[in-house]
């Protein structure tokens, strides 16, 4: 019996409104997230089956394979030009059909735009590898119904030969779309693990030293010294300024070292200059400097949320809504491209100024820079707006009238 | 004597409660004034609006004709608040503590000084002082406190339950040391819900409950009034009549 009452005692202590709250959000967000991703998986699906060819051949044999694609399931449209593909179509040059008639290898080219580089982007251009596997198998079988022959061996292994060119940032090279996107993730992929992980520490830290501060009272004692409540408030700002300088600093040092790493493998990346998807010392400024600004925000709307907190263990409530504002853009980042998404969606999405941050590497590498901007200057005026409201808090009674002890935000009256 | 804080009307509500309804009072120079009362009577609320960690709903205090309405920041040049159940920044040596807030009432550096040497001797904490707060007992981290709310010499003093949670001797030590810088000239708003160290304190009390005041005087005044022995008794009687 004594065991009951101890283990009662420690369930009561750990199922506290800490839990059920954390539990909440991420039922919340899974749900979002949730929805969201099969929205997109959706339509990622369906352009599974859809296929741009253009048809310079025009012979019997590019027609006769126009309908076995049609046949495997493919919606197909046969386009004119370059311009109309919208993210890969297969090209039948001229001869397509005289080489097969001579049982010769032929060309197939795979031309791909690369315009996002979300893990679902890469799904609609495998559509078109699909097809060339359909088609190759169609030759191969073809061969081996009519006659085997020593003639014809070499294009029975290999009927089609694919030519590979990828267009991004309006040049086209021979190279494959996949490896295109792999470097280009390559150089963005810890990006947000790692601006996760800093505004995630960062704002902790500081809720945590404010509420500290508010629960030893000495928050107290130094706003009642000879000192306008602003100077305490830009002090605490500016100490977190440094932090963030010092963070941001070492994360592009860090990132630095780990593309110089990158760099110096096996790959060559001359070609990825010249395509202009390799960042630059300027972009690694600029993410070096919208990083600033992203911490910044998120430090000062700690500081804020910090302020109404009673204690530590508050401050962990308290910074809640801060950690799903950065959670919900980390998460759609990775799995998709934000400005491709449903209008209201990215219209909230945007709306958050973390988003920005995530979608700063890929934008200067596909060189959306008027998107990278305005990123930039909506974080810029979000922050002016944030700390409008910290001086607003730090000057009025809100800072020890209004406390998140309790499930709602309550008056704590001490009289 | 002349008048160190006048308090005139003084009130705060927080929504629809009321914490602090009109009260008056004066604190003379050099006296240990001090404001009685149980929990959630109204004595925080009080002493935080005079201290300006929070703002009046109506009503206003003035310091040497400084209004806290007016000028919050003259009055803060005048007193010194040390909060019920403060701490300081652990992290910190004693030394370095008072040498931070030193700096934070004044930016001359001589000024700085005085405070400093100031605070060294009233606190008593010798070379404990080069040790970081973090080890400290929590009288030693009072005293620490003390001797920072005394150090600048200020006009007003204004401690909120000033030995609350300490043993015997430490409470002792630092009734003793508010009395003596009394004697010095600074003056002293004290809060408390222990009746008896404030009547060995006090010069003049208020009874204050459910933010009203009830009474104000000397302390031996007000128990013949009310034919007490003690202020416990005073009390009593005053809030049987509420």
């Amino acid at each position: 019996m004594k065991f009951l009452a101890l283990l009662k005692k420690e369930v009561r202590d750990v199922i506290n409104f800490q839990l059920i709250l954390g539990l909440i959000i991420s039922i919340i967000v899974f749900i979002f997230l949730g929805g969201f991703i099969k929205n997109i998986s959706d339509t990622e699906v369906e352009n599974l089956t859809n296929l741009q060819i253009i048809d310079h051949d025009k012979s019997e044999q590019s027609r006769e394979t126009l309908d076995l694609l049609k046949t495997s399931g493919f919606n197909v449209s046969v386009i004119e030009n370059i311009e109309d593909i919208n993210e890969s179509a297969l090209i039948f040059s001229s001869g397509f059909g005289k080489n097969i008639l001579e049982n010769k290898t032929t060309d197939i080219e795979l031309y791909s735009k690369v315009s996002s580089l979300s893990n679902f982007s890469s799904v609609s251009s495998s559509s078109s590898t699909n097809a060339i596997s359909i088609i190759s198998n169609f030759y191969k079988n073809k061969i081996i119904s009519q006659d085997v022959s020593s003639q014809n061996m070499d294009f029975l292994n290999n009927p089609i030969s694919v030519k590979e060119k990828t267009e991004i940032n309006n040049k086209v090279a021979e190279i494959s779309s996949s490896t295109i996107k792999f470097f280009a993730i390559s150089q963005t992929a810890v990006l947000p693990i790692i601006i996760f992980m800093i505004i995630v520490i960062a704002s902790q830290m500081v809720s945590t030293a404010i509420a500290n501060e508010k629960g030893d009272k000495t928050l107290e004692t130094l706003l009642s010294t000879p000192i306008s409540r602003i100077s305490i408030l830009l002090a605490k700002i500016s100490a977190s300024a440094l932090v963030a300088i010092v963070m941001s600093s070492v994360y592009v040092v860090g990132f630095f070292i780990y593309m110089t790493g990158e760099s110096s493998s096996s790959i060559d990346t001359t070609l990825f200059s010249d395509l202009g998807i390799k960042l630059s010392g300027f972009d690694f400024i600029l993410i070096g400097i919208q990083l600033f600004l992203t911490i910044l925000i998120a430090l000062s709307i700690s500081i804020v949320l910090g302020a109404f907190s009673k204690d530590v263990k508050s401050a962990q409530i308290t910074i809640a809504p801060l950690m799903i504002s950065v959670l919900i853009p980390y998460i759609l980042s990775i799995l998709s491209d934000i400005q491709t998404l449903p209008p209201i969606i990215r219209f909230i999405v945007n709306l958050i100024p973390f988003t920005h941050t995530f979608t700063a590497g890929p934008n200067l590498i596909l060189q959306n820079n008027v998107l990278f901007l305005l990123g930039i200057a909506y974080q810029g005026i979000f922050l002016i707006g944030i700390l409008f409201i910290a001086i607003k808090v730090f000057s009025s009674d809100a800072i020890f009238t209004v406390s998140t002890k309790s499930r709602k935000f309550k008056k704590k009256i001490s009289m | 004597m002349s008048i160190c804080l006048e308090v005139k009307n003084l009130s705060k509500k927080y929504g629809s409660t009321i914490a602090v309804k009109d009260i008056s009072f004066t604190v003379n120079t050099g006296e240990i004034f001090s404001i009685i009362g149980p929990n959630g009577a109204g004595k925080t609320s009080t002493i935080r609006m005079i201290s300006t960690i929070i703002t009046p709903s109506s009503g206003d205090c003035f310091i040497d004709g400084h209004s806290l309405v007016k000028s919050p920041n003259k009055i803060r040049e005048n007193i010194t608040y040390l909060p019920d159940e403060a701490g300081a920044y652990k992290n910190m040596t004693g030394n370095y503590y008072l040498k931070f807030m030193a700096s934070m009432v004044s930016s001359e550096k001589l000024k700085q000084k005085e405070y400093f040497e100031n605070a060294i001797e009233i606190c008593k904490l010798g070379d404990r002082l080069k040790d970081k707060i973090s080890s400290y007992s929590r009288g030693m981290i009072r005293k620490l406190l003390i001797s920072r709310a005394v150090m600048s010499k200020p006009r007003l003093a204004i401690l909120d339950e000033a030995t609350s949670g300490l043993d015997i001797i430490n409470a002792l030590e630092i009734r003793r040391m508010i009395k003596q810088l009394a004697k010095k000239g600074t003056s002293f708003l004290l809060s408390s819900h222990n009746m008896l160290e404030i009547e060995y304190l006090s010069d003049r009390i208020a009874i204050i409950n459910k933010g009203v005041i009830y009474e104000t005087g000397e302390p031996l005044a007000i128990k013949q009034k009310y034919n007490a022995q003690n202020l416990e008794e005073v009390f009593e009687k005053v809030a049987k009549n509420i």
